[in-house]
């Protein structure tokens, strides 16, 4: 727990290190464990009942490795365990504790003590859904005749057939259709099991479905179960990989887009 | 709730408690959370991402022509004789990563290196 200086706020930012802040959660804040972003240990800046997770970071550019983004994520994993903790973007530095105090917790005190009541009790569940890329394949080759037709063509040819980019492209169609029919099948079993959900768009071909639900903690284990359902339907074409539950990352974005 | 029509263990599908690898992390954290946008005094630069297998979903010549070229590869009597295999013997509860490499052997019988099943997990 830091004592704030209110002088501090007068000063240039000309201190040592700047304030790395991770979330904000109620006062008092469980002190996380471990190390985090740069190396720099956890703390807890707390005011008018909300504390700042927080650690010391160099002021000036900041050069984050890909442990850096992983510690961001366990360090608010760790205070969601026991309390409800909003998750700023990885990245946010302050000048230093009366910036995070005089910018943050005082300024924003009522929303974000909002926002806190608001995700009490929730968690967010992460989804992603993959084809396996042979079989989906074959399963587009042998249910489509005109795809298989061509493929047996083009396969009989040989080499640089100009008809490739024909097939291709009705493989790709046939895929996109697929793709919406076994995403909107996965949203509507899984939609009524959760508090709101964030469907991103897919960031590779054979993405099905990317999307978070915001889920009662009381309610993973249903939905838990009905996904394990839909999962076992899909068996050998749809790889899921499944996380949770975090803090409600998808959802505190939509809650205070900038200007909102 | 649909009983499981094949397996014994309670759960087919693992659920990870948090985020483990990189890639579960980057889109989580990089693009969403609450953004203090007026208060943020230091940008994170220079992040050295990291190739995440995201080939964009572009409708493109390249496209078309990868997607003939895996559909070219596809050993379709393999496949299917896999398919088959996979209905006789059942998931048995199988996790995800069994289930991932379980078809990466039933669908790369001709011993070539399958690249396209990453799924982010390592």
């Amino acid at each position: 727990m830091a004592v704030v200086d209110q002088s501090a706020a007068e000063r240039e930012p000309t201190s040592e290190t700047a304030v790395y802040v991770y979330g904000v959660t109620r006062a008092p804040c469980a002190q996380p464990r471990g190390a985090g972003v740069m190396d720099g240990a956890v703390d807890a800046i707390e005011h008018g009942g909300l504390a700042a997770i927080v650690g010391p970071v160099p002021t000036g550019a900041i050069r984050a490795k890909r442990r850096d983004l992983l510690r961001h994520t366990e360090v608010l994993q760790d205070v969601f365990a026991t309390q409800t903790v909003i998750p700023l973007r990885f990245g946010t530095v302050f000048d230093g504790e009366a910036a995070v105090v005089g910018e943050l917790l005082a300024p924003r005190h009522d929303e974000l003590t909002a926002l806190l009541r608001r995700f009490d009790g929730l968690g967010e569940l992460r989804l992603r859904a993959l084809y396996l890329e042979q079989a989906i394949l074959a399963e587009i080759v042998r249910s489509d005749p005109p795809i298989s037709r061509l493929s047996e063509a083009i396969r009989s040819s040989g080499g640089a057939d100009p008809r490739r980019v024909q097939l291709g492209e009705a493989v790709a169609r046939s895929l996109a259709s697929r793709r919406m029919a076994d995403a909107d099948a996965l949203l509507a079993s899984l939609v009524p099991q959760a508090r709101d959900v964030d469907v991103e768009e897919p960031v590779s071909e054979y993405e099905v479905l990317r999307a978070s639900f915001l889920v009662e903690q009381g309610k993973v284990s249903t939905f838990d179960r009905r996904l394990d359902a839909v999962a076992r339907d899909h068996e050998g074409r749809i790889s899921f990989t499944y996380t949770g539950p975090m803090p409600p990352h998808s959802f505190v974005a939509l809650a205070t887009a900038p200007g909102a | 709730m649909a009983v499981a029509t094949h397996g014994t263990a309670s759960n087919y599908l693992q659920r990870a408690p948090s985020p483990s690898g990189l890639a579960d992390v980057i889109d989580l954290i990089l693009d969403k959370g609450l953004v203090i946008d007026a208060y943020v005094r230091v940008a994170v630069i220079g992040i050295e991402l990291i190739t995440i297998d995201a080939r964009i979903v572009v409708a493109s010549i390249d496209t078309y022509l990868r997607f003939a070229e895996a559909v070219n590869r596809l050993d379709l009597t393999q496949t299917e004789a896999a398919g088959l295999k996979e209905l006789r013997d059942g998931g048995s509860g199988d996790k995800e990563k069994g289930m991932v490499e379980g078809a990466k052997e039933a669908f790369s019988g001709d011993g070539r290196e399958k690249s396209s099943e990453r799924s982010g997990k390592k």
